[in-house]
């Protein structure tokens, strides 16, 4: 399967060598201290050549940060690790830059300010929340992901972190004006059924900052994973993480043990994951079509594409025993068989309705009406995209073709089933309505594809052992980009390490960009238009996610 | 045009409400809802409590009896007990109305006669599971003994030969 990836990335960018080779040439990848493990290269580095190599990579055409984490290894090495995890996408490698943090008063260099890059400034000002890893030049004040009134010096995430009983008393901060108006929005939008705040800085109706406290749904569940599930039962949390797109976290979660473990996954396996990783993309690409004419006003739109969504739902249901994807996967495959051909008359009748709902859908856009409220409302450039590291549909509508079933192929992507990655060039909201529209289209036929080669065999392995202390990285498309899960095992069968990354962490901090320039009544299309989740970014359990209404961001990089 | 094409649409009459509660709806094929534990097969083992990730199932001792409890309102309907059962005593049903008024009502339990230590007379497992070892394994020497006693009595017969 390596072999077969290694020919793809080669086909598609006419690459002959080796990808860390070509990395060792180019940006100066130390060759002698990486480790190739199943298209994911794990480096040991130093903090001076992360700090060279980091710049190098982020500013690299096929290659950007993607994310970063930490983990407690005090009591294997004596060390706080932070590790920082590259996205190569020209190279279908994923590149783990892993340094070492002495232990009493952890401090390190931030990487944000020297990359400019919004993904980095948040994950780095979560580690520093979470694992009380200072940052110097970091340019985050107060909190990001604690509340303002967790105790100082307790980090939740540090292995011999208290139980805490006591609460701290409520900390004011004093809020900067300047002049200029504020419009507060939340901690609860009456809209939206999640909770988040927004202030938008306005000067008369244009927004001139925007600025985002969110996190307020942080439960911990990465801890709740490491302290009472064992590594087979964290599946059926991880895909609570998100209502909408739970089987994409479940199933990255299970390929992250299984490249762990090194666990070979029978085919047939692969090939239902992939079939149900795509009607989950139709159901949530429909669900934020219906919701978009919700919030710019048009509710005939909403009306029928939430009736036609209803089938997919429906479709679910009889695929895996319940409306959403629930309780499928098992690291070692998958739990529950699907019959191709009754499958198959399922999807002939389900490819009607989606059809039917996205002729409507491009019809709707032809309204004047609804296509003037997103016709070139919230642009972001490519270069800003690449820059501060957007995913999925977002980063796709700004010409940033990036696709993790293209560029790193997972489930059945790595077995022949191609995907056609649908790229537009304008970057307004509109091209990300039609980037979807397109991407539905696409989810159909590959459904259709999976099915019609679904091969025999076997659903679920269980010919595998448990072995602690083994890393893996894995990533998957989820409907709204890059979703990545990264998981240490630990002993008597729990997990030492378990991160999730959802993709709207990286989007929505890249909201404030997005926002600027444009007038408060676009800011709610705008913060719609990213899909975001942001329970999936607080990582909690949410039974739903709803669009945006009026949004803000929060602080961002020179405030 | 466009504006014709919706407006159509929005005629197109379409019936979408359905008359439940006043007409049943029923769970299509291989559904997955209440799981129900019967009481007959059930043998306490309590194999299904390790591994319901909500800890939906627990296996409690009251009062010299093994109780395995069964909270409905943490039931996530994953189905992993059923598919772990030794006896198959899980079935996974397609009950979905599950509202209660009463905290109670959402509780299910079965009572198991626990089986006393030879050594220690300490109460320890069910009488269903041991016999049911008896039936795989045979006459075990130290299968009436609780998990204490086993241990002194095997670390006894190991250094025995050496004093």
């Amino acid at each position: 399967m390596t072999l077969r990836m290694e020919e793809r990335a080669g086909s598609v960018y006419t690459r002959k060598q080796p990808a860390i080779q070509v990395l060792a040439e180019e940006v100066g990848l130390p060759r002698d201290k990486c480790v190739d493990d199943n298209g994911v290269l794990f480096c040991n580095v130093s903090e001076r050549e992360l700090a060279i190599m980091a710049v190098k990579l982020h500013e690299y055409p096929g290659c950007k940060l993607t994310s970063c984490l930490a983990y407690d290894n005090r009591f294997v090495d004596g060390f706080f690790h932070v590790a920082y995890v590259f996205d190569c996408f020209s190279h279908s490698k994923y590149i783990v830059l892993d340094i070492r943090i002495p232990s009493p008063a952890p401090v390190s260099r931030s990487l944000a300010p020297k990359l400019n890059c919004n993904a980095c400034l948040w994950c780095e000002w979560e580690i520093r929340d979470l694992y009380g890893i200072e940052f110097r030049e970091h340019p985050g004040r107060g909190r990001l992901v604690l509340p303002d009134t967790w105790p100082e010096n307790v980090y939740p995430l540090r292995k011999d972190a208290p139980s805490i009983k006591i609460r701290a008393p409520p900390s004011s901060t004093p809020r900067r004006g300047g002049g200029k108006a504020i419009v507060p929005i939340g901690p609860y939008h009456p809209a939206l059924h999640e909770p988040e705040y927004f202030e938008l800085v306005v000067e008369g109706e244009r927004v001139v900052e925007a600025r985002y406290r969110g996190f307020f749904v942080y439960r911990g569940i990465e801890k709740l994973a490491e302290e009472r599930f064992t590594y087979d039962q964290v599946p059926f949390l991880a895909e609570r993480i998100c209502g909408i797109c739970g089987f994409t976290h479940s199933c990255c979660y299970c390929q992250a043990v299984e490249k762990a473990l090194s666990v070979s996954v029978p085919e047939r396996a692969l090939y239902i994951r992939t079939l149900l990783l795509e009607l989950e993309r139709v159901h949530s690409h429909l669900l934020w079509m219906a919701i978009m004419f919700h919030t710019i006003g048009y509710e005939p739109g909403f009306m029928h594409l939430m009736f036609l969504r209803e089938k997919v739902m429906d479709a679910a249901e009889k695929l895996t025993g319940n409306r959403k994807t629930y309780g499928m996967n098992l690291p070692g495959g998958v739990r529950r068989d699907v019959d191709p051909r009754r499958a198959l008359t399922l999807l002939g009748e389900l490819e009607k309705q989606v059809k039917k709902a996205l002729k409507l859908a491009r019809s709707y856009l032809e309204v004047s009406e609804a296509r003037s409220r997103i016709e070139e409302v919230g642009v972001l450039s490519r270069y800003d995209a690449k820059k501060h590291s957007a995913l999925g549909p977002v980063a796709r509508a700004s010409g940033l073709g990036v696709d993790v079933r293209r560029d790193h192929p997972y489930a059945a992507y790595g077995l022949g089933v191609d995907v056609d990655v649908k790229v537009r060039d304008e970057g307004d909201v509109l091209a990300r309505f039609l980037v979807r529209i397109d991407e539905t289209e696409e989810s159909m036929r590959i459904m259709r594809e999976v099915l019609e080669r679904m091969p025999g065999g076997e659903i679920i392995t269980r010919d595998y052992e448990y072995k602690p202390m083994r890393m893996g990285l894995s990533a998957t498309e989820a409907p709204r980009g890059e979703d990545i899960h990264f998981v240490i095992t630990g002993l008597s069968s729990r997990l030492f390490r378990w991160k999730v990354r959802a993709p709207s962490y990286n989007n929505i901090s890249i909201l404030p960009i997005m926002l600027e320039g444009y007038t408060l009544a676009d800011a709610p299309v705008i913060i719609a238009s990213i899909d975001p989740c942001f329970s999936c970014t607080d990582r909690v359990i949410v039974v739903d996610r709803a669009s945006g209404k009026k949004r803000r961001l929060r602080e961002v990089i020179g405030e | 045009m466009s504006r014709l094409r919706v407006l159509l649409e929005a005629f197109r009459g379409r019936v979408t409400l359905k008359e439940y509660p006043f007409k049943t709806l029923s769970a299509p094929e291989g559904f997955r809802g209440l799981p129900r534990v019967d009481a007959d097969e059930c043998i306490g083992c309590g194999a299904c409590t390790l591994i319901c990730p909500s800890h939906a199932l627990r296996l409690v001792e009251e009062d010299g009896v093994l109780v395995l409890k069964h909270f409905v309102n943490r039931c996530i309907f994953c189905a992993m007990c059923a598919d772990v059962c030794p006896q198959q005593a899980i079935v996974v049903t397609k009950d979905y109305e599950l509202a209660a008024l009463e905290q109670s009502e959402l509780e299910a339990s079965i009572a198991h006669v626990m089986a006393e230590c030879r050594e220690c007379s300490r109460r320890f497992a069910s009488e269903k599971t041991l016999e049911k070892v008896k039936e795989i394994l045979g006459d075990q020497p130290y299968l009436y003994l609780c998990p204490d006693c086993r241990r002194k009595f095997f670390i006894a017969a190991l250094t025995m030969g050496r004093r």
